[in-house]
């Protein structure tokens, strides 16, 4: 048996449903890591023991009984710290937050516990999903489980780090400008950012309305799917949400690339923005395994990458700014530095502004849909560059705008993080697969081909 | 011209008292006079040639029974 800490969710779920494997041992054993990790990871803001003990007794009965509900059956996951769970306080990791506890749980957190899933806790993020890291909240930030003197990523950065050192199988993020993918990323995690409207965001604190997604977060690309078949599909009470089926993402893991026409997005790393070497290098590495194992690669162009960041910045600062307006007036002074700092700037931009990169979205949109005719995936970097340490704040403040993630965002496709590699110093290395709107399972399909045909998933940080 | 219409700290100034920004600490003034500097960069790059017709990607629909 894979020592606990390390298991993915099918194994975990094939030997509790052969009862096995206890899900309450599963879930002692990994809140003993956390225990014994968390001090230096800081990817908790609050366990919830005894929902979780609570959670893993029941399924353990349930699972007896021969009730069983399916693979997420008993599997313990973690939640970014702006979706609700009833009873439970969601903070985004903000001052303004605290003693918030919501009565009723996101649509994501209903779809997980009807599941079967067992929540362990509320993971730290970014305040507000933006901005970060902080040094003057409540919570400290998560620090990289790779080598903790680095940065997470953010926003999602807790259940990254969370998944990362094998305090969880899988988590939830969200991912607006880039917040699953990045910490992901940097992280060296499988995380992926759905098509806008594949998963409701209900109960979820917003960020910004036209960009919000809710993805997941796991070691394997299988165990991503599984997540978000569970967590994706209609839902009324979400006005964005998309009435469209939802298939079973993780049904066929083996399908294998041959054939697959693969769209090599080189342009935004070679030129738009010069990627660090060791970055460049890995992906391009990733995608000749892609073409080695029956891929048809060829480049893709679309837009240049600035004028999807000058979409991306727009949109985000001015519909960041319309939520937070109330509270930076009259409670200015609860907010950390980084992310009023970060919201400021929505008071001076216009309104024809705004309109104008609803416009330019519009056109990006049409761009990669014509660009994609002939392609079913397309690859590229993810950040342009590998972790930053967490205490320079000139080099993350460099490096923090350096990736390719908003792209994806702008323009509502799925888009998924992968490793496809280590620095010369141990740490992670990133690329994004893309895939046209709705269509996760192309995305996955290649992601799964790349992730058997290597062994990066088998590396773990040097924690223990 | 940062933001294109505020230039001096005393419009900036006047701007935040007009839009309800009256708690600033003097740090955060400076914050908000640093932002009004970056909203520039924020918005340098978007394009401004659309055709008046050429639609927002609007997500607004009116209920089929209104």
């Amino acid at each position: 048996m894979t020592d606990l800490a390390w298991m993915g969710i099918t194994e975990a779920s094939s030997l509790m449903r052969g009862r096995e494997l206890s899900p309450v041992e599963y879930v002692e054993a990994l809140f003993r890591r956390a225990d014994a990790l968390d001090d230096r990871l800081h990817a908790y803001i609050h366990p919830t023991r005894e929902i979780a003990l609570r959670s893993a007794r029941e399924a353990e009965a349930e699972i007896a009984a021969g009730r069983y509900r399916g693979t997420l059956h008993g599997i313990p996951y973690g939640l970014k710290d702006i979706i609700d769970y009833a009873g439970v306080p969601t903070t985004a990791h903000s001052t303004l937050l605290e003693g918030n506890v919501p009565d009723r749980d996101a649509a994501v957190t209903e779809r997980l516990t009807a599941a079967g899933c067992v929540l362990m806790g509320k993971m730290a993020t970014h305040e507000f999903a933006l901005g970060g890291p902080s040094w003057d909240l409540p919570w400290p930030p998560p620090r990289n489980p790779w080598n903790t003197d680095h940065f997470t990523g953010g926003s999602s950065s807790g259940s990254a780090a969370a998944v990362a050192a094998g305090l969880l199988p899988a988590a939830l993020g969200t991912d607006t400008g880039g917040s699953v993918r990045g910490p992901a990323s940097l992280c060296g995690i499988v995380g992926m950012k759905p098509t806008y409207g594949r998963v409701s965001r209900r109960g979820v604190f917003p960020l910004a309305f036209t960009l919000d997604t809710v993805g997941p977060l796991t070691r394997t690309v299988e165990d991503n799917a599984l997540l978000l078949t569970a967590i994706a599909g209609h839902d009324p009470l979400d006005p964005a949400s998309a009435r469209v089926p939802v298939p079973d993402f993780a049904a066929d893991p083996g399908a294998g690339v041959r054939g697959l026409r693969v769209g090599l997005i080189r342009h935004f790393y070679a030129k738009d923005m010069v990627a660090d070497p060791e970055v460049s290098g890995a992906v391009e590495e990733a995608v000749e395994v892609l073409a080695g194992l029956g891929a048809e690669v060829r480049e893709l162009q679309l837009e240049p990458l600035e004028l999807y960041a000058a979409c991306s910045r727009t949109l985000i600062t001015s519909e960041a700014y319309a939520v937070h307006e109330k509270w930076l007036r009259e409670r200015p002074d609860d907010y950390g530095a980084s992310l009023r700092q970060r919201l400021l700037p929505g008071a001076f931009v216009r309104a024809v502004d705004y309109v104008h990169a609803t416009r330019l979205r519009r056109r990006l949109v049409e761009q990669f849909e014509h660009a994609m005719e002939g392609f079913d995936v397309a690859v590229t970097v993810s950040s342009m560059d590998p972790p930053p340490r967490i205490e320079d704040a000139d080099e993350i403040a460099r490096t923090y705008p350096r990736q390719a993630r908003q792209p994806f965002n702008v323009i509502g496709v799925p888009a998924l993080a992968l490793p496809v590699g280590y620095t010369r110093s141990g740490l992670p290395l990133s690329m994004q697969i893309a895939g046209r709107a709705f269509e996760e399972a192309a995305v996955y399909r290649a992601a799964a081909a790349y992730e058997q045909a290597t062994d990066w998933i088998s590396r773990r940080p040097p924690l223990d | 011209m940062p933001g294109g219409y505020l230039t001096t700290r005393e419009e900036i100034e006047a701007f935040a008292r007009r839009t309800g920004l009256t708690r600033f600490t003097p740090e955060q003034m400076e914050e908000f006079s640093r932002a009004a500097l970056y909203m520039g960069d924020l918005i340098a790059g978007l394009p401004r040639d659309f055709a008046p017709a050429e639609e927002p990607a609007h997500v607004f629909r009116a209920r089929e029974e209104a």
